[in-house]
């Protein structure tokens, strides 16, 4: 098969950098994932709607797997901003929070494009 | 078709290879990876897997998943496997629950999971080291020839028949990396 990057992929390489920029910052203190939290709330929100910009051309089984992904997202957002001006033990909760939602959107846009991978080979 | 794949390797440095060359046909276009991460049991049994972090809350959901993932792998293998050699495992069963619960010792003590983790040494053998990893595989010969290539053997289960296992543990995605990373241990 040959090499395919489309759209779809290109998301899923965005969701895995913000998933490692999270995933960097749980061992730190509660300073730097607050300093970090606001970016994350940015990246993953343009991402999701991003992905919301994908929807209208793909094929039924990629669109909902598109749209659990903008969803996770848009989830992670919040944990993000939350976290942002949380204290104590909450800061550490909504930052593993925010890395789950993270992950979830990465496996639904893995799902997506496995899916347009699969549709190119009945094609 | 979706899968569970573990593909062992006589050590870790095989174990990475493997693990980045699974990342590699993922960016091929041949395969797709939801998910995978390297882990080794040692000669006591213990399962640890190789992390990029470093976090202990993390490392918890990972000593838990691991085992319940290789049980399920193991499937109809470690249960007649078991049946065969039904005496004398009781030492066998005790010791691999301490080795999934790795870092977390207290979280281990189900019978499910140590049932999981009794499951888990027939895929994954004492001194050897794996990559596990969830996939999406239109053919099974990419895979199998990256096992070869590397002198690694692989286990493959469907996803369905994995996730319907009443051994499974539903945390699995804890400890598979959606992405390609460099494996180490804490």
């Amino acid at each position: 098969m040959s090499k395919v990057r489309d759209a779809v992929e290109e998301a899923r390489s965005d969701a895995q950098a913000l998933h490692k920029k999270i995933l960097g910052t749980t061992a730190k203190d509660h300073a730097a994932i607050r300093a970090s939290a606001r970016s994350v709330a940015t990246e993953a929100s343009e991402l999701a709607r991003a992905i919301r910009g994908l929807l209208e051309n793909q094929q039924a089984d990629a669109k909902q797997h598109l749209k659990d992904a903008a969803s996770s997202l848009d989830a992670a957002a919040t944990d993000a901003q939350y976290l942002a001006n949380a204290s104590g033990a909450d800061v550490k909760a909504r930052n593993l929070a925010a890395l789950g939602r993270v992950r979830s959107a990465t496996q639904e846009l893995s799902q997506a494009v496995a899916a347009k991978r699969a549709s190119l080979i009945r094609a | 078709m979706d899968n569970y794949i573990a593909i062992i390797f006589d050590d870790d440095s095989k174990a990475y290879d493997g693990l980045h060359a699974l990342w590699n046909l993922d960016s091929e276009g041949d395969v797709t990876i939801h998910g995978a991460a390297v882990i080794h049991r040692d000669k006591f049994g213990y399962v640890d897997v190789a992390t990029k972090d470093t976090d202990p809350g993390v490392r918890t959901a990972i000593g838990v998943g691991i085992g319940a993932l290789l049980g399920a792998l193991a499937g109809p293998i470690g249960a007649a496997a078991g049946a065969s050699i039904a005496a004398g495992t009781a030492a066998g069963i005790g010791a691999a629950a301490g080795g999934v619960a790795g870092l977390t010792a207290d979280v281990a003590k189900s019978g499910e999971q140590d049932q999981a983790a009794f499951e888990s040494g027939f895929v994954l053998p004492r001194g050897k080291s794996a990559v596990v990893a969830e996939v999406t595989e239109q053919w099974t010969a990419p895979i199998d020839d990256l096992a070869s290539r590397l002198g690694g053997s692989v286990f493959r289960r469907a996803k369905g028949d994995v996730r319907s296992d009443m051994w499974f543990d539903s945390d699995y995605p804890e400890y598979l990396y959606p992405y390609d990373y460099e494996p180490t241990y804490a």
